[in-house]
């Protein structure tokens, strides 16, 4: 089979092909981590370049990272320690007081199809919830995400929480959403700020020094 | 409260919808700059009133809440130096729905949401069950109070929700976009339904007397770009929209599209072949309301444009500066009404509202 065929699918949104075609490529004995690593990790950057680009929108990038998660599904518990190490474990949420997951969905798909490990704790989430995260998952990065001008200040509240715990030191905290800028990022004291989804992976890895 | 007992902020501000209208048809200068806004929360024309909120009606058939509840957003327009008073026409259309705590600064305790990532209808099994309102379930009392109770020199501008905006929160906005490529038939059977239904509803609205202009509010972007691709919105979205400019064209009445997001991918789609006569909501991190003027202001009429955000964050001093350099760009050849980049939300200060319109009021006259 010629595998590039995974990548060529998954940009394409097609999950039932890649399904098929990585269920092939285990049964001829290609590792899963070089399934991950060669063909799904850069056909989802491939996807992010687009987005950015304005040749895929929203739905486009969904029906790719359904693709990529259906692939996943299959592989992750194929996955021995020395297979393939996650880029970074990130936990991420919409903050106090707002509902909207759209934009926190699409950042946590990314940066799942970049390699990272998401702790994904939904919508509406309290400062506090964030800090038990951190500590459990000894997570490398925090993402919050806000839609509204009123839900912003809880950004603030979680980096605060965050320092009381004495956990500020350890996690890269990065935010977004549609009344986020740099300038408010540089106000609370967030180490980051991304306007989407596919900037959102980029400054991760930049604040992990991967890239 | 009768509606001749309203002070108005500005006294010499009296309502002269073809103050408006000429913005909207783009036809010379008018007197001042007119105001425009798509809506204001029952909040904030409370607080401008000094009045307590009306009660939230228990059902639209609760006539008596119903008529508060419009009565106190016609003294609010009155008061404010509106030329309009705005009226909605709801379809009954169930939809899911979530609740979070409103953390406005008038707040209203909950403030309710569409459910983004689930719908009340995901296949052509759930279409076919769905209750589909008949034209003449749709209820007009809203629309017929406030042309009933007009004040002296204004007419209605009658909005309605859109076809983008309907067929979303029916389905859910991500449940939707899968659907474009799952499930194409359910998509097409969805517009072509939403699309009949408010074209039964623009015949009403646009064949009514006091209607001065209606008001399309359908949101189709986010701050990177169209919610969909430019592709979709042009087989899906266009063609519906269309035919209600056409209803609203026929009855001489100009048509305003109230979207936000960034839409500069579709605004010649918009322009030339849907055919709008103004376009409203902007936010500065895409498009601030003077780069649009600039843009299509020979075109269309450009309308709002002060950043809610900024409104939000900013005191009444910043307010007054910003208002001021909003009208020194977009004034000059007329075409343009003030106000918010979106809504008179309840998170917004009341101050800082206020604040912009007096300064309006100073600085937007022409000469």
């Amino acid at each position: 089979m010629e595998l590039r065929q995974i990548y060529e699918y998954t940009v394409s949104g097609n999950a039932p092909k890649v399904k098929e075609l990585t269920e092939q490529a285990l049964a001829e004995g290609v590792a899963p981590g070089e399934i991950i690593s060669k063909y799904l990790i850069p056909a989802m950057a491939e996807v992010g370049d687009r987005f950015e680009r304005n040749e895929f929108y929203v739905p486009e990038l969904l029906i790719a990272a359904r693709a990529m998660q259906g692939a996943l599904a299959i592989l992750k518990p194929l996955l021995t320690d020395t297979d393939l190490k996650p880029a970074g474990k990130v936990v991420i949420g919409t903050v106090k007081g707002d509902l909207h997951d759209i934009g926190k969905n699409l950042v946590s798909m990314m940066l799942q199809g970049a390699g990272f490990e998401i702790v994904d704790l939904g919508v509406d989430v309290p400062p506090e919830k964030f800090v038990d995260a951190v500590k459990q998952s000894k997570a490398d990065v925090v993402a919050l995400s806000a839609l509204l001008t009123t839900t912003m200040p809880s950004m603030k509240t979680t980096i605060d929480a965050l320092q009381a715990a004495g956990l500020r030191e350890r996690v890269k905290v990065v935010i977004g959403g549609a009344p986020v800028t740099q300038r408010y990022a540089d106000e609370i004291g967030a180490d980051g700020y991304a306007p989407d989804a596919n900037s959102a992976v980029r400054r991760t890895r930049q604040l992990l020094g991967l890239a | 409260m009768p509606i001749q007992n309203v002070t108005p902020l500005w006294p010499r501000a009296r309502p002269d919808f073809a103050r408006l209208l000429r913005v909207l048809r783009r036809d010379g200068l008018p007197d001042r700059v007119p105001f425009i806004e798509l809506f204001a929360d029952p909040e904030v024309i409370a607080a401008v009133l000094d009045e307590p909120v009306a009660p939230l009606p228990a059902t639209a058939s609760d006539r008596e809440a119903y008529a508060a509840r419009l009565d106190q957003r016609i003294r609010f327009c009155r008061r404010v130096g509106f030329d309009f008073v705005w009226a909605g026409t709801h379809p009954p259309l169930a939809m899911s729905r979530l609740q979070a705590d409103d953390t406005a600064e008038l707040s209203r305790v909950k403030r309710g949401w569409v459910n983004e990532s689930e719908g009340v209808i995901g296949s052509m099994a759930d279409f076919e069950a769905y209750p589909w309102p008949r034209p003449e379930d749709v209820d007009y009392f809203e629309l017929e109070y406030v042309a009933n109770n007009l004040p002296d020199g204004m007419k209605v501008i009658a909005t309605t929700a859109g076809v983008l905006e309907y067929v979303m929160w029916l389905m859910g906005y991500a449940p939707f976009a899968v659907a474009l490529y799952d499930d194409p038939e359910l998509i097409e059977a969805m517009f072509q339904r939403i699309g009949d239904l408010l074209a039964s509803i623009y015949a009403t609205i646009c064949d009514h007397p006091r209607v001065g202009a209606v008001f399309l509010g359908d949101d189709m972007g986010h701050r990177g770009g169209t919610m969909v691709h430019p592709d979709h919105l042009r087989r899906y979205v266009f063609p519906r929209q269309r035919r209600l400019v056409q209803t609203a064209h026929e009855h001489g009445l100009p048509f305003l599209l109230h979207s936000c997001g960034d839409l500069r991918a579709v605004m010649d789609d918009l322009i030339d072949d849907v055919g709008i006569d103004g376009k409203h909501s902007f936010e500065d991190t895409y498009l601030p309301v003077a780069e649009a003027k600039r843009l299509y202001g020979d075109r269309v009429a450009i309308l709002g444009g002060v950043d809610v955000d900024f409104l939000v964050r900013s005191d009444p001093e910043q307010v007054r500066a910003y208002t001021r350099r909003v009208l020194e760009a977009c004034m000059p050849g007329g075409g343009y009404a003030f106000g918010t980049g979106n809504s008179v939300a309840n998170y917004i200060p009341v101050r800082n509202y206020l604040a912009m319109l007096d300064e309006a009021m100073q600085v937007g006259v022409y000469g």
